[in-house]
């Protein structure tokens, strides 16, 4: 059963349109991406999934269920990427209302809260104002806050931008923690990185529209294994002529030192390996491998839509 | 249900808790003290017994008759209970009344070296002559002469006293001249439509004065408070995890309750301590009865609330809650509609203009519960709330009339209610700029 199932939503908003027939399907169990770049429509489409706002056309259900995220939400649990908590409320009030909220009562919130502000190492904050907080154990308890109901399914939008490397950790731990319980988590992001390692399955949309779909595997796959990873250690300025080469080369993702080269059609490998070290350059590591998500992501949304800063959606909805 | 109540409940905690709150509800008690209890203090409170020397030059030495029925006057209570004045009459030849006066000025708040009081200083010297008492005009010099109370007093029995002593001159008896001297008082009774209401009609004046300004104290800061709250949740951007487990209705109705019920906790603490203090004043300020009694005392009419119909409460409490739905949510439409609370001056001005109108009207026609304006004020929902009460308080409105009011505004708050809902849910999750009127027209059509 899908947990997730989204029949061809559309969101249009005066002027321009957020989401186009989307459709995508989420299984039980597992690590979701919803990958795109800025102003894809990610947010827009989790908020139609959550029903905080309400798509112009198609149909959402949930577990099965067509009666809406709301009604649902005692299975639900959701970090947005706008977060915030009542600044002058006390940690554990805030955590017990958030848990009321999901429908627990009002003892159990409480039990759970402490429970969890233990696990999170903040146990000492929890009688103090939420806006004592640094914004790293603020996070930590707005994370605390979409988990302490203990949800079948986990919404996170954008959960890692903002986060300090500890928080990061906190987060990932928690996530696969409850992948390996069984629960499906949905998450948006446009860190390519973040999404490979974790995700099981991934929907790249980009304008509004669904790009890719399918494991990560498949997508790898499908993509072939065309590329070569290179680390150069010396002599680096040699390689650009034979890059140029677009006989050999058709694509250069360069970040420096290391490169990651999409061989042109019929182009051989060995070829290229044969020409660097005979241009002198000094390499550790020459590996041919599947294309990168991040490569893959760029190779269809195009390099200026993955850098493309536009983020409209807040303003419409 | 149980979200809505967990709403209500962190809303109206989470208000309480505060220190504005703390300062808000004992600012209220002292402000009604001061404007309540203070004055009648000052007035009634009698300064102890005060010595007076009075100066008479008349040819017939007739001081000592005016001064009767002053030195019958006391002051305390039980044990405690003195004379209020203690007179020292020093007869002067008409021509040398200046000089005699002059001589004593000296006496009057005379200190010890330690800076007391010395026990024989004079309070004060009254200066009684011929020319006065025929002009009406007599001189008194005191260090008392800033205590309104005192003077009032005064003066008040000495013109009665002068009128005496007049008629005695042309001749009138005694008997005669008290009987006709005996004070003059206006019982007003109220008549409406021909039947005897048993109000008195200043009390239903004050009546009607003092609920429009509680309306509006109660109904005016706690829609701001409404708004302001909207608008703080909207700039911590907890909003869009709450509206993805309840309603946004029930989110802006609990907080509409949690916030009034706050207000309400507020009031119920002002309104206890307001008629404390009403009846602590309307004592005359804790002196004794035949003092009260001995003075007219136009200010404990003014600070003694007024006996309340029962119907009147329930009437009133009918319009607040009405008032209040219609009020609240509409504050409520606004903070969704801005971003920060300076945005909110702009944006909240329908709402004031609506709140303004109701309240001055009500006060426009507080003498006049049967004008035109009173009765098309009375079928508008955001007026009624003020005019309906304030009409009752001067007479019972016809029932079927009542019933079409409340029917109306009844009406008024659920389209308020449903018009704040639109606006809330979609304003809520808006950041950015201010919504034009046709953005909010979108906002009511969506969905």
């Amino acid at each position: 059963m899908n947990v997730i199932a989204v029949d061809r939503i559309s969101k249009r908003y005066a002027g321009h349109v957020a989401v186009e027939e989307l459709s995508l399907a989420v299984p039980e169990g597992g690590i979701f991406g919803l990958l795109g770049p800025n102003g894809a429509g990610k947010s827009t489409t989790i908020r139609m999934i959550l029903d905080i706002i309400i798509p112009d056309e198609g149909r959402i259900s949930l577990f099965g269920d067509t009666k809406g995220a709301r009604e649902l939400s005692a299975r639900i649990g959701f970090l947005p990427e706008e977060r915030g908590l009542y600044p002058r409320m006390l940690v554990l009030d805030s955590l017990v209302f958030l848990g009321q909220m999901r429908g627990l009562s009002r003892a159990d919130a409480r039990h759970r809260a402490n429970w969890w502000l233990e696990k999170v190492g903040i146990a000492d904050w929890a009688k103090r104002k939420v806006q004592d907080l640094s914004k790293g154990m603020q996070q930590k308890v707005q994370l605390v806050g979409a988990l302490l109901h203990d949800p079948d399914l986990l919404v996170l939008d954008e959960p890692f931008s903002g986060l300090d490397p500890v928080n990061t950790q906190v987060l990932q731990e928690a996530v696969l923690e409850l992948s390996r319980k069984g629960k499906t988590i949905l998450f948006s992001t446009h860190q390519m990185e973040q999404a490979e390692s974790m995700c099981d399955r991934v929907v790249i949309i980009n304008r509004g529209r669904k790009v890719v779909d399918g494991t990560v595997a498949e997508i790898k796959s499908d993509a072939g294994a065309k590329n070569v990873a290179i680390d150069f250690t010396r002599n680096r300025g040699a390689a650009d002529p034979i890059l140029r080469d677009r006989t050999l080369v058709a694509r250069v993702d360069d970040v420096g030192q290391s490169i990651e080269v999409e061989l042109a059609k019929g182009a051989q490998a060995e070829l290229l390996l044969e020409l660097l070290v005979k241009a002198g350059c000094g390499m550790t590591r020459f590996e041919l491998q599947a294309p990168s998500l991040r490569a893959i992501f760029i190779d269809k949304v195009g390099p200026e839509a993955a850098t493309a800063p536009a983020r409209e959606e807040a303003a419409h909805v | 249900m149980s979200k809505l109540f967990a709403i209500v409940q962190r809303e109206f905690i989470e208000r309480v808790r505060t220190k504005a709150f703390l300062i808000g509800t004992l600012m209220g008690p002292v402000i009604f003290f001061a404007v309540g209890a203070l004055p009648a203090l000052m007035m009634g409170k009698p300064s102890s017994s005060q010595r007076v020397a009075v100066v008479d030059a008349t040819a017939d030495q007739v001081a000592p008759r005016l001064l009767d029925s002053l030195s019958r006057l006391t002051v305390g209570a039980g044990d405690s209970r003195t004379k209020r004045y203690e007179f020292i009459v020093v007869p002067a030849e008409p021509s040398r009344a200046g000089a005699v006066r002059d001589s004593i000025i000296p006496d009057v708040d005379r200190r010890e070296p330690s800076g007391d009081v010395a026990p024989d200083a004079l309070t004060g010297i009254l200066i009684v002559t011929d020319t006065g008492l025929t002009a009406g005009r007599l001189v008194y010099l005191g260090q008392n002469v800033g205590s309104i109370g005192d003077i009032a007093n005064l003066e008040r029995t000495l013109r009665v006293s002068v009128v005496r002593e007049r008629m005695r001159a042309m001749g009138v008896s005694e008997s005669v001249a008290a009987a006709a001297t005996t004070r003059v008082d206006l019982t007003t009774i109220k008549v409406t439509k021909g039947r005897l209401t048993g109000e008195d009609a200043e009390g239903a004046f004050w009546l009607s004065y003092i609920l429009i300004i509680v309306l509006f104290i109660a109904l005016m800061p706690t829609g701001v408070q409404v708004m302001s709250a909207v608008v703080e949740e909207k700039s911590n951007r907890i909003l869009e995890v709450l509206v993805s487990s309840v309603r946004p209705f029930d989110l802006m109705f609990g907080k509409v309750l949690g916030v009034g019920g706050a207000s309400l906790l507020q009031l119920g603490i002002w309104g206890a301590s307001a008629s404390l203090f009403g009846a602590f004043a309307g004592k005359g300020g804790g002196g004794s009865t035949d003092l009260t009694a001995a003075m007219e005392s136009p200010q404990r009419v003014s600070v003694a609330i007024p006996s309340i119909p029962a119907e009147l409460v329930v009437v009133t409490l009918i319009y607040f809650a009405l008032g209040f739905l219609f009020f609240s949510t509409a504050y409520a439409a606004v903070g969704a509609m801005c971003n920060t609370v300076q945005e909110t001056q702009q944006v909240q001005f329908p709402v004031m203009a609506m709140l303004l109108v109701g309240y001055l009207g009500a006060f426009a026609t507080i003498g006049r519960p049967e004008s035109t304006a009173a009765k098309v004020m009375t079928f508008l929902p955001p007026t009624a709330p003020f005019i309906v009460p304030t009409r009752w308080s001067n007479s019972p409105l016809p029932l079927p009339e009542l019933l079409i009011s409340i029917g109306i505004c009844v009406l008024g708050v659920i389209g308020m209610v449903w018009l704040a809902a639109k606006i809330y849910r979609v304003g809520i999750l808006s950041h950015g700029k201010k919504p034009s009127f046709k953005d909010l027209w979108r906002w009511v059509r969506h969905n």
